[in-house]
């Protein structure tokens, strides 16, 4: 056999170098830099709004047109416009360059008889929109780049950035890091319900399916599917877990329509799936798990934690413009949206709900929220 | 794009697109400030490659490998530790350029 999957995806030296130092700029530029942005709001455009209009701005609509006028707010931008750019370039040299034996390795294993687990591809699945034809995080070709063939673009693109942060040591956007080790989200579930043995495990929009082996690790007795609408990130979540002689199940499906049976899963989970999705497809999704779950089963979601009343102005503004500008375009949706009242839309009684904030070190906090039905 | 259709575009070719230009963000763009940047930057570079010749160079000479050791090398924690203090203390003296 060929060499596995991260055996193969490593940077050259020259690769490394100028991934090292766009982790860095990243740092830098959504860090320091965007704290200057903070000094410069309580220092200058605060009290200047305040005193022409007798109060503070109430909300990012009324803020947004004083940070817009400032030269230190426009360099941020065009900052954080360029870093990314530079991200997806030097990310890309590496996947160009390894993609060959990337696919060469996808393909031995989709061809193999002795699998742990599967793969179901199902290329007439209609994508969604608007995020079928989205580039998310303006990701060069979007999440399904080359689905008629699965190839491996995307998921190496999203792969080689989660390996770019975590190289540049002590990465940190000052906001939440974008992954959580399966691990970890399985001990923040056994905080909260005890008495969680799960036998069947669902992930859903797993991507590559990092948390998705994490969990599995973390509970090796149980039977574990992930789900992603995008069919390259589900061929290359396959191989990884084949790589790591993990025994999981992948399937290219919708969240919001599974096909799955009635009372099939007793766990299902999501990362950073919610705010990439909008308001009646994130109810549905709620009323597909609601139906999914087992008595005593238990939804669990991560999320970004950026709902207005808990962050600034400045935040609030910054965060604006990376969704207009950044390809983060369903945020603004998210945390606008009341959970607990869409989880209740959904069907989960006032007992079963919950929505909750977990402090992560530093300033970095999760939203976390989901449900455990009846017994 | 790709002038084969059936050939996957590279990521280098997709970056290309004529639709990836990025838009305008800052109204008055300081050139001064830009051309210290730029100016600062080639300087580091151009002494990084002179020094990197020399490295190679004498690598070679002496029985080292050259190139391919390079790219077989791993750096140990305090080279790594080094390295990244240095890019963040030029990025930050780059920021301090461009908003000062
Ligand atoms: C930001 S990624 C998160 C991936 C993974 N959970 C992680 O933490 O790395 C969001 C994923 O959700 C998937 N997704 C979005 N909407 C979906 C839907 N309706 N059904 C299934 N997957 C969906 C996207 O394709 C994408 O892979």
């Amino acid at each position: 056999m060929s060499k596995t999957f991260t055996e193969t995806y490593q940077p050259n030296k020259e690769e490394s170098s100028r991934q090292a130092f766009v982790g860095t700029l990243k740092k830098c530029v959504n860090g320091a830099l965007e704290q200057k942005i903070h000094a410069l709001y309580e220092e200058k455009l605060l009290p200047e709004y305040t005193e022409q209009h007798g109060k503070p701005p109430e909300s990012r609509a009324e803020a947004k047109s004083l940070f817009e006028k400032e030269h230190l707010f426009q360099l941020w931008g065009s900052a954080v416009y360029t870093s990314q750019d530079l991200l997806w370039e030097t990310v890309g040299d590496t996947v160009d360059r390894i993609l060959e034996s990337a696919e060469q390795r996808a393909s031995e294993i989709d061809a193999s008889d002795n699998k742990l687990g599967s793969l179901s591809l199902n290329q007439e699945l209609e994508l969604p929109e608007p995020i079928g034809s989205t580039e998310i995080h303006r990701q060069p070709g979007g999440y399904f780049f080359d689905s008629e063939k699965n190839g491996l673009t995307s998921p190496l693109l999203y792969y080689g950035t989660i390996q770019l942060y975590t190289a540049a040591k002590g990465f940190s956007t000052g906001k939440t890091k974008d992954t959580f080790g399966g691990h970890a989200m399985a001990q923040l579930i056994t905080q909260r319900f005890p008495d969680t043995k799960p036998t069947r495990i669902l992930d859903m929009g797993c991507g590559i399916g990092a948390l998705t082996r994490g969990l599995k690790e973390f509970w090796p007795e149980a039977e574990v599917h992930g789900l992603d609408l995008s069919g390259p990130f589900m061929r290359c979540a396959h191989m990884m877990a084949e790589d790591s002689q993990l025994e999981m199940h992948f399937h290219q499906l919708d969240a919001a329509k599974t096909g799955f049976e009635n009372n099939s899963f007793d766990l299902i989970v999501s990362q950073i799936l919610f705010h990439e999705t909008w308001d009646e497809k994130l109810v549905e999704i709620m009323q597909e798990v609601k139906r999914l779950l087992s008595p005593g089963g238990v939804f669990f979601n991560i999320d970004v934690p950026y709902q207005p009343d808990r962050i600034g102005i400045p935040s609030q503004v910054t965060n604006d413009w990376q969704v207009i500008n950044n390809g983060e375009p369903f945020w603004t949706g998210f945390v606008d949206t009341n959970i607990d009242a869409a989880l209740a839309k959904a069907g989960f009684d006032e007992q079963e709900r919950f929505t909750d904030y977990q402090a992560a070190g530093g300033n970095n906090s999760y939203f976390l929220f989901g449900a455990q039905v009846a017994p | 794009m790709s002038k084969d259709k059936n050939q996957t575009p590279s990521v280098a070719e997709l970056m290309l697109d004529s639709q990836r230009t990025k838009p305008a963000f800052i109204t008055n763009p300081n050139m001064d400030q830009v051309v210290d940047v730029v100016l600062r930057l080639a300087m580091e570079i151009s002494v990084l490659r002179d020094r990197m010749d020399i490295y190679e160079k004498l690598s070679e000479e002496n029985g080292f490998g050259g190139t391919e050791k390079i790219e077989a090398f791993t750096a140990d924690e305090s080279l790594q530790t080094k390295q990244s203090e240095r890019r963040e203390k030029l990025v930050q003296r780059i920021l301090h350029d461009l908003s000062s």
